[in-house]
């Protein structure tokens, strides 16, 4: 195993030589500071430093994808929007977010293009040097150098270059015709930061259960809350869209977009009932969809990968480990 | 602990043993030391706030008017302000309310002073039922050259708009931006209005342009210069620019700051048959 790993001396000599063969998304800043996945050239902005601040979810569900136009009139038609897929490359994406690639796949297995996507898509993963303000993938038994969902994996050498390392059989062919040296001598990654505190139950899905919906917790926990969506538009596995209509005379199209449970229109029904009304409901629902519907159903895989996006970027300071922590005592 | 917190304990503790207030808001410190917006209902728990760097957040926008009984609630100066435009709007009853000031000495976030505390225009809230100070009572009246305003503001309107098209080009529509706001009350804003739907949905430069900037017409002679939309926009859009440039607009043309004096009836709320009409077609830049 280990002779098949490889050095590179930069990102951008990685980004060079694949650019050659398809598109290639590395972490890079916008002028705003805003780290994003963004597709580069020559990986000269690529910055590995930290976690990216929004995940890398667009690039698996687009934010606004129109799936089909229309004309009505005297002569009716209707036809299927774009969908190319394209040789992708994404370096750099961390083992959070490429373990919920792995959710991804399962979520939309159904989907010819995403399947078609994905089989373009290589995914250059980076094992992560040290633990980040509010992440805790350990927590839901995961470790940050796992590399589930990844094809080839880099890791920092103390000269400023890589080891590059094959994960699956498709990262072992790309590694094995590039030009990279084999390194025959690479040193183990690094990690550093204390493991998060919170230790999570095996039962933790039963028991948020058995809480109920009307348990004054929901509300304790939903308080600073004010129903925005950042936590779910930087959450590397939630996935949840709406379909919208755009009618211009004659003319039409129909597109998907990220929609949010966290926002109050969510499950706003047509006669005007809305089932999740109150804060607390969609507090719930944020949490159970993560920690008990999905582990309840995909054998205790939790739709949480331990990021930690989410609580460093919502405005009001809630803090997803903090809520767990507070429910776990709840349902003890 | 230092006195002001001491004195907010004991004050918060006092009003919700009294039964003078039902609930008070506060902030508390999270275990990492974050602070954050908190909410207690008995005097037991009143020794957990806490205020002082990171205690950003404008509590106002947890006010609700359909809330029972008297609301306690800890107030800086700018958070004072989105109450007294509140008040003058008609949308909180005073009674309602029991406020406990801060003579707020600036505060820092992550990056060291706040940027907004540089503008400030009132450290001491204009309303309040107690007030804790520290010996200067002097409301600010701050203003400092910030170059970014000056050089959007020294564009000509088609450079403006592409400047700010731009900016919106990078909005994930996630809505922080209005729900943080004290001040977007709307039971039902504009944008997640389906029939008819009078902004799409779609995220693309277009729709954001349009729904940024009906957002920023609502606030236009109404933002207080909390900062809380710049504070969390996850995509660091730089509204606090676009409402600084409004609010220095109504200045200009109607002389008035909203948030200072809740008997004053604001710029948008008022009609004058001698004002000049500025805002039509043609107006200045």
């Amino acid at each position: 195993m280990n002779a098949l790993k490889r050095k590179v001396d930069s990102l951008e000599s990685l980004v060079r030589y694949l650019v050659e063969k398809g598109t290639v998304f590395v972490p890079e800043p916008d002028e705003a500071g805003t780290l994003a996945f963004r597709s580069s050239t020559d990986g000269s902005g690529a910055d590995l430093s930290r976690r990216t601040d929004t995940s890398a979810r667009e690039l698996f569900q687009p934010r606004t994808r129109y799936f089909l136009s229309y004309r009505t009139g005297p002569e009716p038609m209707i036809e299927d929007g774009e969908s190319h897929s394209e040789r992708r490359y994404i370096i750099g994406m961390r083992g959070c977010d490429a373990r919920a690639v792995g959710i991804f796949d399962g979520i939309f297995s159904e989907s010819e293009e995403y399947r078609r996507m994905r089989e373009d898509t290589f995914i250059i993963g980076y094992l992560c040097a040290t633990r980040e303000e509010g992440c805790f993938c350990d927590a839901l038994g995961r470790h940050p150098h796992d590399t589930g969902g990844m094809d080839a994996a880099l890791y920092p050498l103390e000269d400023g270059g890589f080891v590059l390392m094959p994960v699956s059989e498709k990262g072992r062919e790309l590694l094995t015709e590039s030009p990279f040296e084999v390194m025959s001598d690479a040193p183990e990654p690094v990690l550093e930061g204390p493991k998060p505190e919170l230790n999570i139950p095996e039962n933790l899905p039963e028991k948020l259960l058995e809480l109920g919906e009307d348990a004054r917790v929901w509300k304790d926990i939903a308080f600073p809350c004010v129903s925005c969506r950042v936590c779910t538009y930087v959450c590397p596995t939630c996935h949840c869209f709406t379909v919208t209509d755009e009618v211009m005379g004659q003319r039409g199209a129909r597109a998907t977009v990220w929609d949010s449970c966290q926002s109050r229109g969510f499950t706003r029904e047509a006669s005007g009932h809305n089932p999740r009304e109150e804060d607390a409901a969609r507090a719930r629902q944020r949490i159970m969809h993560k920690f008990s519907y999905f582990p309840r159903k995909e054998d205790g895989a939790y739709m949480c990968t331990g990021c930690g996006r989410c609580i460093a970027l919502c405005p009001t300071g809630r803090n997803l480990q903090e809520d767990i922590t507070i429910l776990i005592s709840e349902v003890e | 602990m230092t006195d002001t917190e001491n004195r907010i304990r004991q004050t918060a503790e006092k009003w919700l043993a009294g039964g003078e207030v039902n609930r008070f808001i506060g902030f508390r410190r999270r275990s990492d030391g974050t602070a954050v917006p908190a909410l207690i209902t008995s005097p037991e728990q009143a020794g957990s706030l806490v205020f002082g760097s990171g205690c950003l957040h404008n509590l106002t926008v947890f006010l609700n008017p359909e809330d029972e009984g008297v609301t306690g609630i800890l107030l800086k100066g700018c958070d004072g302000r989105a109450l007294v435009q509140l008040l003058a709007e008609e949308q909180m009853e005073r009674s309602s309310v029991k406020v406990l000031g801060v003579v707020c000495p600036g505060l820092e976030d992550e990056g060291g002073n706040a940027e907004k505390c540089d503008t400030c225009k009132a450290n001491t809230p204009p309303v309040y039922d107690e007030l804790i100070e520290d010996g200067d009572t002097e409301q600010w009246d701050r203003e400092v050259d910030d170059p970014e305003l000056e050089r959007v503001s020294a564009m000509s309107r088609e450079e403006r708009l592409e400047y700010f098209k731009e900016q919106f080009s990078r909005c994930i529509r996630c809505y922080a931006c209005r729900d943080v706001c004290s001040l977007c009350y709307c039971r039902e804003c504009v944008v997640e209005k389906t029939v008819p739907q009078w902004v799409e949905e779609t995220v693309k430069p277009s729709s954001n342009t349009y729904w940024n900037l009906i957002r920023a017409y609502h606030l236009a002679g109404r933002c207080v210069d909390c900062g809380e939309c710049d504070r969390a926009c996850p995509v660091d859009i730089p509204l606090r620019i676009l409402n600084r440039k409004m609010a220095e607009t109504v200045e200009e043309l109607f002389g008035f700051t909203p948030g200072m004096d809740p008997e004053t009836t604001p710029a948008m709320l008022d009609f004058r048959e001698d004002e000049e009409e500025v805002l039509c077609e043609g107006s200045g830049s």
